[in-house]
């Protein structure tokens, strides 16, 4: 009996040893990663000044090229700005996970509609030497989503509804296009001829399609001259490609210079000397014609009077 | 509970605290080895249910609810904070005033009415250090312990339901959880749940020794005892939140 107290005892201090054993080690461990440090690791520190941070708050996010590099360790507002501490996260040995220029560029922008914050680091060009961490760093202006949408959508409404905006210029379209739709009903203009009541255009129309009907049915059988030509029957094109053959030959003979024509046409201007001294001679016949006229006149009527 | 109540639990309790300077003995140790025993391993069971439980409820609500906004990655933070925060304590506290502190009440009740505690006094016994002293002792250890465990079973409970109903992966749940999470949620929060023990502890105890009319009064005083250690634990909670956080 008393050694089945005793082991019972043993068994509860056993229980009870392995459960606190578990729980204090959980426990510390629990501390170690709820304190954030990580073995391996080295912080590194950062000072960046603000006009304004727009609700930046301690442990937002602190992110690189879009990397987490570490978290907002502490705010304060001086008179300058507010200065923004920040720790950097970096392997122990390796140096700061940053390597900021003189062009960098640091802000804070909204990470989701519901409002959280974190901070950017863009380093800068690489053309650039490095600037100490030490020093202290001017963060940009923050751009607040909510203020930006609020100021579009007031653009927005501005040009919706002021004068000569779109608001507007959608109620002029209404008034032309209730115009047109009136003047419409009322059958004015072609468009509206045609969709009246009144048939007289589309009777004209009617009257149009079917002679242009006929006139298609004349080509297609081969009636009148623009028909023969559309014809399936080459007649006249045999007709006109004789035609043309026979041109180009009278053509190549006037090119030749034959013929009288040809002659004519040639640069030999032989013919045309000749021709030219035909015409000054009959010239000179007609002058000598036209000097001796009244004496053969005269003598005639002087001989004709015998 | 008028004030003379109070003033006598809380004279109970400095009794029961005077006599922690025995616990070195060899009678008191094994007391208090049995106690953390019966109060603390033996409610292992019940607290890993409701502490799992717990968890999944909140991680499932918080994700729902976060899953509008594609926020649900964030479940995690909820569900570890708020764990740590007040939902461990809190759960632990209840649990155990309902499991340990009615049985402690019911057992001195007991020993009340059938004359026993009067036998501890006649062999010149105190019966604060003898009874009281090894509970308040065991409760101490053992509640912010198991608080702390109901918080690692909850977040447990939490990547549950994350992983298989939100698609929310274990590295993402638990590096969100722990990112959020500060050494000053988990040691207020188990600060909380010492206080809890204290309060499990002296309340059961006086309401034990305070039983009178036989085993009607047992009863009534098992029940007294809940009543009170379940107002005592949300009215302390809401002070300790408003002392730290506010």
């Amino acid at each position: 009996m008393k050694k089945d107290l005793f082991s019972n005892e043993v068994n509860i201090e056993v229980v009870l040893g392995v459960f606190l054993v578990f729980v204090v080690f959980g426990l510390a461990y629990f501390t170690f990663m709820l304190s954030g440090k990580k073995l391996g690791e080295q912080k590194h520190r950062m000072e960046v000044v603000f006009n304004d941070v727009m609700g930046l708050r301690t442990k937002d996010s602190v992110v690189v090229r879009g990397m987490p590099v570490g978290e907002v360790a502490s705010l304060e507002l001086k008179p300058d700005g507010v200065h923004v501490f920040l720790e950097l996260v970096g392997k122990r040995g390796q140096g700061a996970p940053v390597r900021m220029k003189k062009d960098y560029r640091i802000a804070i922008v909204t990470t989701s509609i519901l409002g959280g914050r974190m901070l950017t680091i863009g380093e800068g060009s690489r053309d650039y030497g490095d600037l100490p961490l030490e020093m202290v760093f001017n963060g940009q202006d923050p751009h607040d989503l909510m203020s930006d949408t609020a100021e579009l959508f007031s653009s927005l409404r501005q040009g919706l509804t002021e004068k000569g905006g779109v608001v507007e210029g959608l109620k002029e379209a209404a008034a032309d296009i209730r115009e047109i739709s009136r003047r419409l009903n009322a059958g004015k203009g072609t468009l509206g001829k045609l969709l009246s009541e009144d048939d007289t255009l589309y009777d004209d129309l009617k009257a149009g399609v079917a002679s242009l009907r006929k006139v298609s049915e004349r080509l297609d059988e081969g009636k009148s001259t623009l028909g023969k030509l559309l014809a399936d029957d080459d007649q006249v094109y045999q007709d006109l490609k004789a035609t043309v053959s026979a041109a180009r030959k009278i053509a190549e003979r006037l090119e030749k210079g034959d013929g009288t024509l040809g002659k004519l046409l040639s640069e030999d201007d032989a013919l045309y000397k000749e021709f030219v001294n035909v015409v000054q001679e009959a010239k000179a016949v007609l002058d000598d014609l036209r000097e001796t006229t009244p004496v053969v006149t005269f003598a005639s009527i002087l001989f004709g009077a015998f | 509970m008028n004030l003379r109540a109070v003033g006598k639990a809380a004279l109970l309790l400095a009794l029961a605290a005077a006599g922690i300077r025995f616990i070195y003995r060899k009678r008191c140790r094994i007391e208090v080895y049995a106690s953390m025993y019966v109060y603390g391993i033996k409610s292992l069971g019940v607290i890993t249910v409701v502490a799992v439980f717990t968890g999944m409820i909140l991680a499932l609500n918080t994700g729902i609810a976060m899953r509008d906004f594609h926020q649900e990655a964030h479940i995690g933070t909820a569900v570890m904070v708020s764990m740590l925060r007040e939902m461990g304590p809190f759960m632990t506290g209840l649990i155990l005033a309902a499991c340990v502190g009615s049985a402690m009440a019911a057992q001195l009740g007991t020993m009340v009415v059938s004359e026993e505690i009067a036998a501890l006094e006649i062999m010149s016994i105190d019966p604060i250090r003898f009874l009281v002293m090894p509970r308040l002792m065991a409760m101490c250890v053992m509640t912010p312990l198991l608080s702390f465990y109901t918080c690692i079973m909850g977040v447990i409970g939490g990547g549950i339901v994350g992983k298989q109903l939100l698609d929310v992966p274990w590295d993402i749940y638990f590096d969100n959880a722990l990112r959020w999470a500060k050494n000053k949620d988990l040691f207020v929060g188990m600060f909380k749940a010492f206080l809890f023990g204290v309060i499990i502890t002296t309340v059961s105890c006086y309401e034990g020794f305070a039983t009178t009319h036989g085993a009607v009064g047992v009863g009534a005083a098992t029940r007294k005892a809940v009543i009170i250690c379940f107002l005592a634990i949300l009215i302390t909670g809401l002070l300790v939140t408003g002392l730290f956080y506010y």
